[in-house]
């Protein structure tokens, strides 16, 4: 097989198998058991993802137009004339409801993939 | 910071920073390269090795983030090997020492001048030089000897495994052989 090759070359073949070679490998059950561990302490080491700030805003701002939408359909409008007060405060609630939802979800989903 | 080890530098930014893709890069790379290092310098003592192997590699990866390129990411990690090497000894109470023989000074002319005697290749101290040299290598180099010479792999088939045509992965372990002499000779 090495027939052509320079005395350098078949020493290099044999230095290296004894080297580097299969038998001076880690055990492959063992190799993965460590790739594991290093894997985990990797992801304890590194915390949680940061959030990217635009998309954050760019949903924040979807979950806004969705809730108002849904409310404004839904609003008793003569409640809120009674209780002037109400009508914005529950937007207000349904909105941040919404956002937090939708950001929490986001998160949690980065996390899993990190 | 010498530039040769920018890639080093950013691959180690990568895996502190937890992208996992990076860290299976780094893992490839380095854990068998490590653990050869390590069987080496402990006489070839499997168990001790595989202790020190591991305490090792969680000890780098703690340690990545203050990586700063000064030497490549294999000598840096064998550094490190170097040090639990020497604490494990400090901790047994067992008189087996690290590999204290020397590989002969005329290495290179004995590889040239024709078959290396059995003896010497089955000496801890010519392998653990020989993997210390590999460890100065750029990745590309070490994994293009690695397959063509400890794995036996054909020039094809390194060049399918390295993703290179036949002609550039030629090159590559030319330069890569010419290399190795180099960090052979300083080491």
């Amino acid at each position: 097989m090495h027939d052509q090759e320079t005395p350098f070359e078949q020493n290099l073949h044999r230095l290296l198998r004894a080297s580097i070679g299969p038998e001076a490998r880690p055990l492959p059950v063992l190799r993965e058991e460590l790739r594991q561990k290093l894997s985990a302490q990797i992801r304890a080491q590194a915390g949680p993802a940061e959030f990217p700030a635009a998309v954050l805003a760019v949903f924040s701002g979807v979950a806004l137009l969705a809730g108002a939408a849904w409310l404004a359909t839904r609003l008793d409008f003569a409640v809120a004339a009674d209780l002037p007060a109400l009508a914005p405060l529950t937007v207000l609630l349904g909105v941040n409801y919404l956002c937090l939802t939708v950001a929490c979800v986001i998160i949690i989903l980065r996390r899993k993939h990190v | 910071m010498d530039t040769d080890y920018q890639d080093d530098m950013t691959l180690a930014r990568r895996v502190a920073q937890g992208e996992t893709n990076a860290f299976e890069e780094f893992y490839a790379r380095h854990a068998d390269l490590v653990f050869a290092f390590v069987l080496h310098r402990v006489n070839g003592l499997r168990p001790d090795a595989e202790e020190i192997w591991q305490d090792t590699l969680v000890a780098a990866i703690r340690a990545l983030p203050a990586y700063q390129g000064e030497s490549r990411l294999s000598s840096w990690l064998c550094g490190i090997a170097r040090r639990k090497i020497a604490d494990h000894w400090r901790r047994s109470a067992r008189m087996v020492q690290t590999v204290t023989a020397v590989a002969p000074d005329d290495l290179l002319q004995l590889m040239d001048g024709g078959a290396l005697p059995a003896a010497l290749l089955n000496q801890d101290a010519t392998r653990a030089r020989v993997v210390e040299a590999l460890a100065e290598l750029p990745a590309d180099y070490r994994d293009a000897l690695i397959a063509r010479y400890a794995d036996g792999d054909s020039v094809e088939e390194v060049a399918h495994r390295l993703g290179r045509t036949y002609k550039a992965t030629e090159s590559l372990l030319s330069r890569a052989k010419a290399a190795l002499r180099e960090a052979l000779a300083r080491i």
